[in-house]
């Protein structure tokens, strides 16, 4: 065990675990406000991540990358909802059916990138890389700015649900959807709105993979699903349990090696999935449902 | 012709894990997007028996299917516990921390580069390829084909569909639900096993590749493009889609844009058919007669012909007390809805609970059926403690309820919702399932019983119409025939006659008090006190979660006191109130 | 002000409600009594437009709205509150109070300040100032139905749709909920629409009343005549 490398490791698990986190609270908006099991997020996100890759190629600046790619996840997170479970909802489709069709415009989004994108990873070009070095710990520029963008998003979003008028719609939606239309809220609308801003975050997150590492057709499922379950794990309906269920993801993807084989790593964020949904299926930060 | 040989065998392959799958999702409803990790165990099993073990050929394939099996009925222990997106969720984690073990797990199963060199049945020829394996292949299509339709179609098959409809009336009926459960996720296990044998012999390599979350999802869709709950709609899916890459490499595509555009297309297919058929191809009931169009409700009100009832066999004598219930408790956080409530249920009469809204008369029903345990009190029925029997084990001894909100299963047909409340049936377990001539023989007289308790509500002729196309009224009194069906001679009837029209009410309550001529115990909690005077012979009184009087309905109707409770009357007497 | 015509609706094409009219004037309240499942909150329901109607039609000051959506009859000045779960349990009091009014302001509506209506709502229910930071999900049920009461009058309605509001609470608290409402009548010339199964209390205040059985209106009667009569047995 190489304790030395602890604190080079916990500024890992912190800085993935941020970016995790805003990809939680991004699809737990979605989720605890219309009950849509949103596999296809995964799609939203590789579509940001191409759209940045796009823009950055054309020499613009990486700031019009991240633009483009939130812009992008946004419209199709957005057109998702509308030409999708929209119609679905209204033919009262079960839960699951919505779910499998999600599967299948994941499944089909991502083919239609590799024919246009082709199979091969595209890396982001427009910016430029660098180490930081602090005493014994190192990392880059890359995890910097993403960790960054990750905790604006995070708390843009926040302030969002805290301290607008249709922010307080969401939430009321959230809590209680049938009392939140007797008084006048479109519940489709506040549908169409989470799907929107969780989308624009999806988008960036994949920009920000793209910068990380690159591209791919199939680069979305990875993430969304470490997003899933940190949802799952940090209790639905709230930011500050995506938040804690992200970090403390990252954490365990980074300090799991510790005490863990290598190749046990990538298992070990569904194991700790398993035991927190038969132990306490609310999730860690569980809201008391009135 | 080795080339399409192959195609076929590929497909049949697919088939018997769509069968595997369709038996999980489509007949009961749980799905599991774990079955292309469970496939993966039986193919490893298989490869490791074959190469390591040096086990021969066919118990290779026991041993597939023995691990298989395994591995899901462990499934089954957390899968118990959640539903909906959790269930998704898990076993999407089952499947990828499977997927990471076949990767990792190198000195058993070869990493990435997987196992090779597993020998192939040569079936006397010199070189097996593709056409000798076909018959093997062939047959274990067969089987699994074989297994799935006889267990689909069987007693214990419609079970398993009243529990994907609705697992609360599988258990009021008298089902084991969480046995059937284990069940079926073992059966699947097996089949999936079975193929995954098959998969092994048949390539003699195997890789993680094949048991990717993309092959469970490829599963998902070939069952529910085929027809989820139906097995003929699995055998299309697993065509079309197995083929359809292959195909188009005919066509000089070549690999890597056969594989994108497979992808595209059942992607593509998926949210088509969920959009448009989400009952996929070959739907359930596909040979069930529609009812005709534009038929108004309640029309054939005068059709309905009720027989006489001869089936009963009540043993209590009339009057004598059948369930006793005493001094129940029962408080959800702060709130009583039972708070020392003691009852008897006599043979041969109707007792009705009538109390204002919220006086706990719902609650009752669920503390004498055992779908909410007491925190205190006893139950008894027939002088048996049930006080700590769950639901089925309670309906089986004879004490069985019905729901304000029917729950009839509307995607079954009215025939198969009766047959399947019928108790102690051949083919209901797995063990009787294996003795087929009783579960034939057996098949008759459940269909004649289930009849006669059809014609005697006056339903006998909508006997293969699916459940979801009656009316209302008629959901009523199927529920009425179930209830019949489970043998029980104590019925709880939530709001018999609530919610329809006022000559279904009519018919209901005539088949209520026709029952309890019979011998039949009834209890109902009706807030419609029209009903309650017209067929109860003694009602008691309940507010907040106790019984504060019985008597006749009139007797208690007479009471000043109880009117007080009912409408608030602050005073006793109506009219002394107001400010 | 709203008048039912031969209303018919239900659940997934299950009818609850097979044949209703009536009608409530301006200022007036009217109960709605009979026995549960009898179709008196799916009623309330789909006048609102929380669940279409499938036959008849309902016209709110003149304006045919059978065919509208909650939502654009909540600007049209209608108001709801259910019968449970009547506050956002999740929020605080004071949001309950700000997100009832998300339909103010609207379809030439004249509204008021919210500053003042809020100061109006803490002064007719002193009781919601002391708990605006408390989580609506932490309150006694008494404050909870208080807080609808507050949400109602947030909301600046033109007619009042309530099903139940005595549900669940003490003698003493249906007695001042009833007072509430009568006074809320009185004092924005409000119109009341009330489901209630306290007939006596319902009556006290009530000046019609309907009674439905098995979703229809069998009766119609004025509140005094029938608080006069010597039992009500046979309305359920």
């Amino acid at each position: 065990m190489e304790l030395d490398a602890i604190p080079q490791l916990v500024l890992d698990g912190l800085l993935t675990g941020s970016f995790y986190a805003m990809l939680a609270v991004s699809f737990g908006l979605i989720f605890a406000t219309t009950r849509t099991f949103h596999f296809a997020h995964a799609l939203t996100l590789t579509a940001g991540a191409y759209a940045a890759v796009v823009v950055g190629e054309r020499g613009l600046p990486f700031v019009l990358a991240l633009l483009a790619a939130g812009a992008v996840g946004g419209a199709v997170g957005w057109l998702t909802d509308a030409g999708l479970y929209r119609p679905l909802r209204r033919r009262g489709a079960l839960s699951l059916n919505i779910f499998l069709a999600s599967l299948g415009l994941l499944i089909a989004g991502e083919a239609v990138i590799q024919f246009v994108f082709g199979p091969n990873s595209r890396p982001l070009r427009g910016f430029t890389a660098a180490g930081l070095q602090a005493g014994p710990i190192a990392t880059g520029t890359v995890q910097v700015v993403m960790a960054g963008v990750s905790w604006g998003l995070v708390i843009l979003v926040a302030c969002f649900l805290h301290f607008t008028r249709y922010g307080l719609a969401v939430r009321g939606v959230e809590s209680n959807a049938f009392l939140a239309e007797a008084f006048g809220i479109d519940r489709g609308r506040i549908f169409g709105l989470v799907f929107a801003i969780g989308s624009v975050m999806a988008g960036v997150g994949g920009a920000l993979l793209a910068l990380q590492d690159t591209a791919t057709p199939t680069m979305g499922l990875a993430p969304i699903l470490a997003a899933f379950i940190a949802v799952f794990i940090g209790g639905i309906g709230s930011v500050a349990g995506a938040v804690i269920g992200g970090v403390l993801l990252g954490l365990l993807e980074h300090l799991g090696g510790i005490v863990l084989p290598g190749y046990l790593q990538t298992i070990v964020a569904f194991v700790l999935l398993f035991v927190v949904l038969l132990v306490r299926p609310s999730g860690l930060v569980a809201r008391a449902r009135g | 012709m080795q080339f399409y040989i192959d195609i076929v065998n590929a497909a049949l392959i697919v088939a018997v894990l769509g069968f595997s799958v369709n038996l999980l999702v489509g007949y009961t409803g749980l799905v599991s997007m774990a079955q292309g990790a469970v496939y993966g165990v039986g193919s490893y099993a298989a490869a490791v028996a074959a190469t390591k073990a040096g086990l021969p050929f066919p118990l290779t394939i026991l041993a597939s299917i023995a691990a298989a099996t395994l591995v899901s009925v462990l499934m089954s222990w957390p899968a118990l516990r959640v539903k909906g997106e959790y269930l998704i969720l898990l076993t999407l984690a089952v499947q990828l921390v499977l997927s990471g073990v076949y990767e990792a797990w190198v000195p058993v199963t070869g990493g990435t580069s997987g196992i090779a060199g597993i020998p192939q049945p040569a079936f006397g020829a010199e070189f097996p390829g593709p056409g000798t394996l076909l018959p093997f292949v062939l047959a274990v299509f067969v089987v699994g084909f074989g297994v799935s339709l006889w267990v689909g179609h069987s007693p214990f098959g419609r079970t398993l569909r009243v529990i994907r409809e609705d697992e609360s009336a599988a258990e009021s009926v008298g089902k084991h639900v969480t046995y059937y459960k284990v069940a079926v996720f073992a059966l699947a296990g097996a089949l999936a096993g079975l193929a995954g044998g098959t998969y092994a012999h048949y390539q003699a390599f195997v890789n993680p590749v094949s048991f990717s979350l993309d092959q469970s999802i490829f599963l998902m869709a070939v069952v529910v493009l085929g027809g989820a709950g139906n097995l003929f709609g699995t055998v299309i899916g697993a065509a079309v889609l197995a083929s359809f890459p292959q195909l188009l490499l005919l066509a000089n595509f070549d690999n890597q844009v056969a594989a994108v555009a497979q992808r595209f297309l059942y992607g593509l297919l998926l949210v088509l058919f969920m959009l448009y058929r989400p009952q996929g191809l070959v739907p359930e009931y596909f040979r069930l007669r529609r009812r005709t169009p534009g038929r108004p409700l309640g029309r054939d009100l005068a059709e309905i012909q009720i027989t006489d009832l001869n089936f009963c066999k009540i043993t209590a004598k009339g009057g004598s007390v059948v369930l006793r219930a005493t001094d129940l408790h029962k408080s959800f956080d702060g709130v009583k809805p039972a708070d020392g409530l003691s009852m008897v249920l006599p043979a041969g009469r109707i007792t009705a609970l009538v109390g204002p809204n919220g006086a706990g008369k719902t609650t009752v029903f669920n503390l004498l059926t055992g779908f909410v345990p007491p925190d205190r009190g006893r139950v008894t029925l027939h002088a048996e403690d049930i006080t700590h029997l769950p639901t089925w084990q309670r309906a089986r001894r004879g004490l069985v309820r019905s729901f304000q909100d029917v729950r009839i299963c509307e995607g079954l047909s009215v025939l198969d919702n009766v047959r399947t409340a019928i108790p102690r049936q051949a083919g209901e377990t797995v063990g009787s399932l294996l003795l087929a001539p009783a579960v034939i023989r057996a098949r008759r007289a459940h269909v004649e019983a289930a009849m006669s308790y059809l014609e005697f509500v006056g339903l006998a002729g909508r006997a293969n119409e699916p459940a979801a196309a009656l009316p209302f009224g008629e959901h009523k009194l199927l529920a009425i025939a179930r209830l019949l069906a489970t043998e029980a001679d104590v019925l709880l009837l939530d709001e018999p006659a609530s919610g329809v029209d006022r000559a279904w009410a009519e018919r209901v309550l005539d088949l209520i008090r026709r029952l309890a001529d019979e011998g039949k115990t009834i209890c109902l909690v009706e807030h419609n006190l029209d009903v309650v005077r017209a067929l109860a012979d003694r009602a008691y009184f309940m507010d907040a979660g106790r019984i504060i009087a019985e008597g006749t309905p009139e007797e208690l109707m007479a009471d000043e006191h109880l009117a007080a409770v009912y409408f608030g009357t602050r005073s006793g007497r109506p009219g002394h109130a107001g400010g | 002000m709203l008048e039912v015509d031969g209303l018919r609706t239900g659940y997934r094409g299950r009818p609850a409600v097979f044949d209703a009219s009536l009608s409530v004037a301006e200022g007036e309240i009217v109960a709605l009594v009979g026995h549960n499942g009898a179709g008196k909150t799916t009623t309330l329901k789909s006048v609102v437009g929380l669940l279409p109607a499938w036959q008849g039609g309902v016209r709110f000051r003149e304006e045919d709205i059978s065919r509208s959506r909650a939502a654009d009859n909540v600007r049209r000045g209608l108001c709801f509150l259910p019968e449970d779960d009547f506050v956002f349990t999740d929020l605080t009091v004071e949001d309950n109070l700000t997100l009832a009014r998300f339909g103010v302001g609207s379809q030439g509506r004249a509204s008021r300040d919210a500053d003042a209506v809020r100061a109006e709502i803490f002064e007719v229910l002193p009781v919601l100032r002391e708990r605006s930071k408390q989580r609506a999900g932490t309150l006694s049920g008494g404050e909870r139905r208080m807080l609808s009461i507050g949400m109602a009058l947030a909301a600046e309605p033109r007619m009042l749709l309530v099903d139940e509001p005595s549900l669940g609470l003490a003698p003493v608290l249906v007695e001042r909920v009833m007072d509430l409402l009568a006074e809320l009548v009185r004092r924005k010339g409000l119109s009341v629409l009330m489901v209630e199964q306290n007939v006596d209390q319902a009556l006290r205040i009530a000046d019609r009343c309907y009674v439905m059985r098995a979703g229809r209106i069998v009766m119609e009667e004025s509140a005094a005549r029938l608080a006069a009569r010597d039992q009500w047995w046979d309305l359920f």
